[in-house]
């Protein structure tokens, strides 16, 4: 079970933009062992979403991966040929997206859109075998009615019910590996919770690994074993879900659970977080959040600090980490 | 539903109506035959005290935002009053809607759709002021505002693509507050930002009505948000309010099922209090507010329904001083949670 399913390694990703290069993800690693649901957390410009990007080596055009490795069970995915890499993604690594309809095809009954999903992957099989499948997996994702709804199309499904097929359809091969970008974030919380409680079922009864990205706090701890936080494309700090909320090592997560709104804080000033995300163009010498930290010390600014390991979790704080002598003021 | 009020409320609705006619639409509506109009809003009664924050939740369809409009004069109400400071917003001609207009204002839930991408910040920080004739002397400077919001008075060249999230909601609030409005609608003030930027939108929002005396009318499905901004909580299903109390009698003691069960959807940033299937997961989707469904509105989908709700509309109750709910049942639904929750500890 202690083999890493997926292994990311030092993984740098940088865009090409006419006025230079853009460092999207900077030694970035993690990895998720099979069965394992990890959390990419992170607001918006971390590159949470490069990171699946990079990871189904579906960057646009001018980004590249310029570093690092990426070892899917023990192969490396940045060597695989294109062709490879196609057979690989939907039948052993899959994804979802916030919204369903990027990647259901409008034009074809959701039936016939399952029954090609199985065939591109060459799945052998009559095709009212086939069929019966992609009922059974829309009946397990909890669609009523399967055998009616099969020759419907997409647009005559609701957002939950859309939301249910993209996660059956994504589930259909069986894949080790899930990757989930924002599954939930433009749906109300009754249906938010039922779809986590689907991801949570199919993770027991499949033993599907999921890498969920989100930038709900409340999200990720709700669902995940292993929390990863990321901040202008660097992982700044990973551990296991209740150390990450209940012991922060990071002023950057620190500041983030500070920042969450409930009505047991009402009166209360909410702490928010001075500043801005430094653009990707204009990244500061040192640690990246030195400029809005509370804890910032001198050498801070000078030198970025190394992704240290701290007991059984990592940090990327010249403060928290042990060898840098600084750990006691932090206390 | 009303509840007391500190004072005079400013804002009353009394069994407020907003339906879309489907058959008045466009031809391809009118050739497809009648159908039954799209009741958005039916019959609410709220009153909103002076200096009062109140959240309006609900999920999406439950006819909120049009709730929100109608109580500005932006939407037209079917039947029913809105009271703005005893005059009738659903009735009141022209002329003195456009003066009302000054004193109540909507904070939109996208700015970036609300504001024109080819116009600078300060013209359209200025634009209420040339769509009023307000007299100069009357007016903010574009620094002011932009001081009231914390922003900087640079910004005042910028065009709105150069904005971040967080200031075009900050410039959308600066707009809705040049004209010196009371009363202030809402809608999803924060969806779609980073929590830190969240947070910060939610501080500059109560800062406000500390300084100027404002009331508010959140609208919001983000239960977490609402609670830490309001006073009082109102609680919406299918065109109608099924529960209202203040934030701690909601949040603490909730009377309707379905109040419960958008509680018990939140997902906690706390890993060791994780929802586990045992706990009320409300079960598909808000019906159509074209049909309705007949008796409680809810029994569809609530797990506590019995015969007589799905006969008999219930009516509303008093659970505690300013705590109403709309439940047959609800005696028995808190007796049950209760006994659950204590099973479960």
């Amino acid at each position: 079970m202690n083999v890493p399913l997926l292994e990311v390694e030092g993984l740098e990703v940088a865009y090409h933009v006419r006025s230079g290069t853009l460092p999207a993800l900077h030694d970035l690693t993690f990895d998720v062992r099979p069965g394992e649901i990890v959390g990419v957390v992170g607001e918006s410009g971390c590159g949470k979403s490069t990171l699946s990007s990079a990871l189904l080596r579906l960057l646009p055009a001018n980004g590249e991966i310029t570093g690092g490795r990426v070892r899917f069970k023990g192969r490396e995915l940045l060597a695989l040929s294109a062709e490879e890499m196609r057979r690989l993604r939907g039948s052993e690594l899959a994804m979802i997206f916030q919204d369903p309809l990027t990647s259901l095809n409008p034009t074809f009954t959701v039936g016939t859109q399952m029954l090609d999903v199985q065939l591109a992957h060459r799945r052998r099989g009559e095709r009212g075998e086939l069929r019966r499948r992609a009922a059974e997996m829309l009946g397990q994702v909890g669609i009523p009615d399967v055998a009616e709804r099969l020759d419907d199309y997409p647009h005559q499904f609701s957002g939950g019910m859309r939301q249910r097929i993209m996660i059956g359809m994504a589930l259909l091969l069986e894949p080790a590996l899930l990757i989930a970008d924002e599954p939930t974030s433009a749906l109300d919380v009754t249906l938010e919770a039922q779809i986590l409680e689907l991801v949570r079922r199919l993770r027991e009864e499949h033993g599907t690994a999921i890498l969920f990205i989100s930038h709900d706090l409340g999200v990720i701890a709700q669902i995940c074993d292993r929390v990863v936080v990321m901040y202008a494309g660097r992982a700044v700090e990973e551990g296991d879900v209740i150390s990450i909320f209940e012991r922060p090592l990071h002023p950057y997560t620190q500041a983030l659970l500070a920042a969450i709104p409930s009505h047991r804080r009402r009166g209360e000033l909410l702490a928010s977080i001075p500043g801005r995300v430094p653009a990707l163009s204009a990244l500061p010498a040192g640690c990246k959040f030195a400029d809005r930290c509370p804890h910032v010390q001198d050498v801070c600014l000078a030198r970025e600090p190394r992704y240290a390991p701290v007991d059984e979790r990592r940090s990327r704080c010249t403060i928290s980490d042990p060898a840098s002598g600084y750990r006691a003021d932090a206390q | 539903m009303s509840a007391p009020a500190a004072g005079a409320p400013l804002v009353e609705l009394r069994d407020l109506r907003t339906y879309f006619d489907a058959s008045r639409g466009t031809l391809q509506h009118r050739l497809r035959g009648s159908r039954s109009p799209v009741r958005a809003v039916d019959g609410v009664d709220l009153s909103i005290g002076r200096g009062e924050i109140v959240g309006l939740v609900g999920e999406s369809g439950s006819g909120k935002t049009t709730l929100g409009r109608t109580v500005l004069g932006l939407t037209q109400a079917t039947s029913g009053q809105a009271l703005f400071d005893g005059t009738d917003v659903t009735r009141a001609h022209r002329r003195v809607l456009r003066r009302l207009r000054r004193r109540v204002q909507m904070i939109f839930q996208d700015p970036h759709s609300s504001l024109s991408p080819r116009l600078r910040v300060s013209y359209l920080l200025t634009e209420p002021y040339r769509i009023n004739d307000v007299p100069l002397s009357d007016r903010y400077s574009v620094p002011e505002l932009l001081a009231m919001v914390e922003l900087s008075p640079e910004l005042a060249t910028k065009y709105p693509h150069e904005l971040s999230g967080g200031q075009a909601r900050r410039i959308g609030i600066a707009r809705a507050l040049a004209l010196g409005p009371e009363f202030l609608v809402a809608d999803e003030p924060t969806s779609g930002l980073d929590v830190s930027v969240q947070a910060q939108i939610l501080n500059l929002l109560t800062a406000l009505q500390r300084d100027f005396g404002l009331t508010y009318l959140i609208i919001t499905h983000n239960l977490n948000s609402v609670g830490y901004v309001a006073d009082r909580i109102a609680v919406m299903y299918l065109g109608q309010i099924v529960e209202i109390g203040s934030t701690e009698q909601i949040f603490d003691a909730p009377a309707h099922p379905y109040t419960r069960a958008l509680l018990a959807a939140i997902s906690e940033p706390e890993p060791r209090r994780r929802r586990d299937s045992h706990r009320l997961l409300l079960p598909g989707e808000i019906p159509s507010p074209r049909n309705p469904p007949a008796g409680c509105r809810f029994h569809t989908r609530c797990p506590y329904a019995q015969a007589r709700c799905r006969e008999e509309a219930p009516a509303q109750e008093e659970i505690k001083p300013g705590h109403l709910a709309s439940c047959h049942f609800w005696r028995q639904v808190r007796e049950s949670a209760d006994a659950s929750a204590q099973a479960g500890a």
